[in-house]
């Protein structure tokens, strides 16, 4: 049995104390009289599934939302952190899951964005300077110049962190902050923190639903469950089933998939595609890649090596420099992206909330964008409002989401449910293929398996799919292939059970590796 | 004689094209902040009877031109109100300033007309430089305010793109909540912007009442807040491009009278409509350098938007 590390260390004044902070959305109770003690030089986990109140527990650290009762102190004194501005004045910084970057601006620009450190005259030229120097002291890889909308998520991210870590925070908040990056760069960002910690009177909370992360970067760990605190633990008194445990009730799936029953013709293919990315600088260069009938095919790389353009051009968002594309017989370069929809090809974006659902819309209209063409929700010129809800209602039921009314706002889904919707929304309009981008990205892990699950029915019902991942454990447990990619080719193919992880990860730091 | 038509042209555009210049320098700066002010031509007209009646009833010009910015400014402040406190639809609050500056200003001024300017806008001639033969009196010997517009998309664009604190402008307009997270008093500056551009606006309006025409007449604006709106977009936002769009738009006008007063044959319709031409033009272009990003523009990215905290 474990003890509860509770007890504070009484020669220490802890950095942060929460004590019993409750916060209502109506009827929702999400976080509920939560305690919570930051040392000086710890990195502390805060481990939960989505919903379980680590975000707004966050926000009310970050002055985003107000607590409806209890306190927090800083160094033994009670505060009101009544705004994101007065958080920033007490040291709390925050690197949030999305990223809050100004998209038209370039990195130079968002790192010294709202910052008393920046220069009071500075032109481009001394912004882009201090970035440069910035980005050497941190060690990250950041290009000044390059603006945000340009940029691929992990690029983003960095920018974000650099931004945070620039400001000098002592109590640097990180809210999910692996869910992008590869195993190396993580690793590095472990590393960096633990440095920051270790030592320091500054106080790390990594907010996460990865245990082994959790396991390897943090010195405590506290574990939410549906806005309250289950425990506090010591991490070296940890494993991962226990903290599973604590998180879900119950334990993980951690096997891979079964193979692929029966492997049809070949679906989706694409033969020496070229292609450039939103900067106008090739993306894809010369790519061949063909998916067959009944497979995963798994696409491993580092972020930013075109895996977003690929997908793109797949799906007919993207226009091809040169190469063809193909389902089955049928020729689809240059088509529009509905033809890529009436040939059977579904689309599960990169991110949900700007290209996968309309957020300002209800979850019953969400559903039907890829039906709503034909009857029966098409009656003539008109939708039918009966049509929409049935097929909205058999959607939501078939992923497995409780939703009262299909009339409320995709907004009011967690993330969890808004990934779940996409996903069986794409299944359904993917008859022969499914390009499916980080299908599993930042759900928690029951949400994540469901998704899972849901992707190999549909590829035993004979669907290809072209699985996109920077989750090297996902893509092995479901790939029945896995390419590598990059630079915009692909360096690299193994079969299931043929997967060596080092040989992996060398062809996607693009070192030659030699495959047995 | 040809000689003198074509610098009295010249003179004539940049003339022409001073209140457009102060219009959309004010415009652009809201709009910087993310607020679209459609109704800037009653801005214009209040600030244009506020400057009058400062003047009038001071005797002294540097008073009615404060009076003019200051109108402005409050009664655009009527409108951050309710755009920005109160997060109001800034179409329909903007028609609604439109039409209430049209009936203020002509209620106001209601006993001022008529009245020729006791002290009005003076020229200066700048020293040795007006001395420049041809050019010289076409752009150095102008009423002050001249110089005045001159400046400020200059001063608009060292603010925005040489200090910390146009960042923090610029970001308010792309992305509120990015600006937000980072602790820039968001509603505060947007507030603040939208008054101060209404300022300008509003100087806009005297240069008319106390610098060309000397005079308040209701409605004297005759349309140009709606052609500084245009002239926004035809800079693509950027502020030392008002410049080229205000003289351009002024020129048009002033060839408009140079071809009414030498009988060219050119319609007069042709000439007012070439602006708004190249105004769609410029947002053809702009649209196109765009069209691999959907929903974005060279406007910015939160334009017309209200912007709460934590959606």
């Amino acid at each position: 049995m474990i003890v509860e590390d509770s007890a504070p260390r009484s020669a220490i004044v802890p950095l942060m104390e929460i004590r019993e902070v409750t916060k209502r959305f109506g009827s929702l109770i999400a976080v509920d009289r939560v305690d919570l003690d930051i040392h000086p030089g710890e990195v502390h986990a805060i481990l939960g599934e989505n919903g379980a109140g680590k975000t707004t527990l966050m926000n009310l650290l970050a002055g985003l939302l107000k607590p409806d009762s209890g306190q927090i102190s800083l160094d033994g004194s009670e505060v009101t952190i009544s705004s994101p501005r007065k958080a920033l004045e007490l040291g709390i910084g925050i690197v949030h899951q999305h990223f809050r970057l100004v998209e038209n601006f370039t990195a130079a620009e968002n790192l010294h964005l709202g910052w008393n450190e920046t220069p009071r005259l500075a032109g481009n030229k001394d912004l882009v300077d201090r970035t440069h120097s910035l980005a050497k002291q941190f060690d990250l890889d950041v290009e000044p110049n390059a603006r945000i909308w340009q940029m691929s998520v992990g690029e983003q991210q960095r920018v974000a962190i650099l931004r945070t870590l620039s400001r000098g925070a002592r109590i640097l908040i990180l809210d999910e902050p692996t869910a992008v990056l590869t195993p190396t760069e993580a690793d590095r960002l472990f590393e960096m923190l633990r440095g920051l910690a270790i030592g320091s009177n500054r106080g790390v909370i990594f907010i996460s639903h990865k245990l082994d992360e959790v396991i390897s970067v943090s010195d405590r760990v506290t574990v939410l469950r549906a806005g309250s605190r289950v425990s506090t633990l010591k991490t070296v008194d940890c494993n991962q089933e226990l903290l599973a445990k604590m998180m879900i009730g119950r334990h993980l799936n951690t096997q891979p998939a079964p193979p692929s029953a029966a492997l049809g013709p070949a679906v989706l293919v694409g033969k020496g595609i070229s292609a450039r990315n939103d900067r106008g600088v090739p993306a894809l260069e010369d790519l061949d890649i063909e998916l067959r009938s009944g497979e995963i095919v798994g696409v491993a790389g580092v972020a930013g090596n075109g895996q977003r353009e690929l997908s793109e051009v797949l799906t007919g968002l993207r226009p091809v420099d040169s190469g063809q594309i193909f389902m089955g017989d049928q020729e689809l370069t240059g088509a529009y992206p509905v033809e890529f929809l009436r040939a059977g090809i579904g689309h599960i974006p990169e991110d949900r909330y700007s290209s996968g659902l309309v957020t300002s819309e209800s979850i019953d209209h969400n559903a039907v964008l890829r039906a709503f063409r034909d009857p029966p929700i098409r009656r003539g010129l008109f939708l039918s409002p009966a049509a929409i809800k049935s097929y909205a209602r058999q959607l939501v039921d078939a992923v497995k989401i409780s939703i009262r009314d299909l009339g409320s706002s995709v907004r009011t889904l967690s993330g969890g449910n808004a990934q779940r919707l996409l996903t069986g929304r794409e299944i359904a309009a993917a008859s022969k293929a499914l390009v499916a981008v980080h299908p599993t990205r930042g759900l928690d892990v029951g949400a994540a398996e469901a998704v899972r699950q849901v992707l190999l029915k549909a590829r035993d019902s004979g669907v290809g799919i072209l699985l996109i991942s920077e989750d090297l454990a996902e893509l092995l447990s479901l790939s029945d292939r896995i390419v590598v990619i990059f630079q915009g080719r692909l360096t690299g193919e193994f079969n299931k059970y043929e997967y060596d992880v080092n040989t992996l990860g060398l062809l996607m730091g693009g070192h030659p590796a030699e495959i047995g | 004689m040809e000689i003198n038509l074509w610098q009295e042209t010249l003179l004539q555009a940049i003339v022409l094209g001073t209140p457009l210049l102060f219009v959309a320098s004010g415009e652009l700066l809201g709009q910087k902040v993310g607020v679209f002010n459609i109704g800037i031509e009653g801005v214009m007209l209040i600030g244009a009877v506020a400057g009058f009646i400062g003047m009038h009833e001071s005797g002294n010009i540097a008073i009615g031109v404060i009076s003019a910015a200051l109108g402005g400014a409050l009664f655009s402040s009527l409108f951050a109100l309710a755009t920005v406190i109160f997060r109001a639809n800034q179409v329909v609050a903007g028609f609604a300033l439109w039409l209430l500056g049209l009936g203020l200003s002509s209620q106001i001024g209601r006993s001022y007309t008529a009245i020729r300017a006791s002290s009005p806008i003076e020229h200066w001639k700048i020293p040795l430089l007006h001395d420049i033969p041809i050019f010289g009196p076409i752009l150095f010997e102008h009423l002050w305010a001249v110089y005045l517009a001159f400046l400020s998309p200059f001063v608009i664009w060292f603010i925005l793109q040489r200090t910390r604190h146009g960042l923090n402008i610029r970001a308010i307009g792309e992305d509120p909540a990015a600006a937000d997270t980072t602790g820039v008093a968001v509603t505060t500056w947007k507030f603040l912007y939208v008054s101060l551009g209404g300022g300008l606006v509003g100087l806009g309006g005297a240069f008319l009442s106390l610098g060309t025409s000397r005079t308040f007449t209701p409605f004297m604006t005759s349309g140009l807040g709606w052609i500084g709106l245009a002239i926004v977009m035809f800079a693509g936002w950027q502020p030392l491009r008002l410049i080229l769009g205000a003289y351009l738009f002024g020129g048009l006008r002033a060839l408009d009278f140079a071809a009414q007063s030498a009988d060219w044959n050119i319609p007069s319709e042709f000439l007012t409509m070439l602006p708004f031409l190249g105004t769609l033009l410029v947002l053809l272009v702009s649209a196109w350098r765009f069209r691999n990003r959907p929903g974005a523009s060279a406007a910015p990215a939160a334009l017309g938007i209200a912007f709460f905290r934590g959606g």
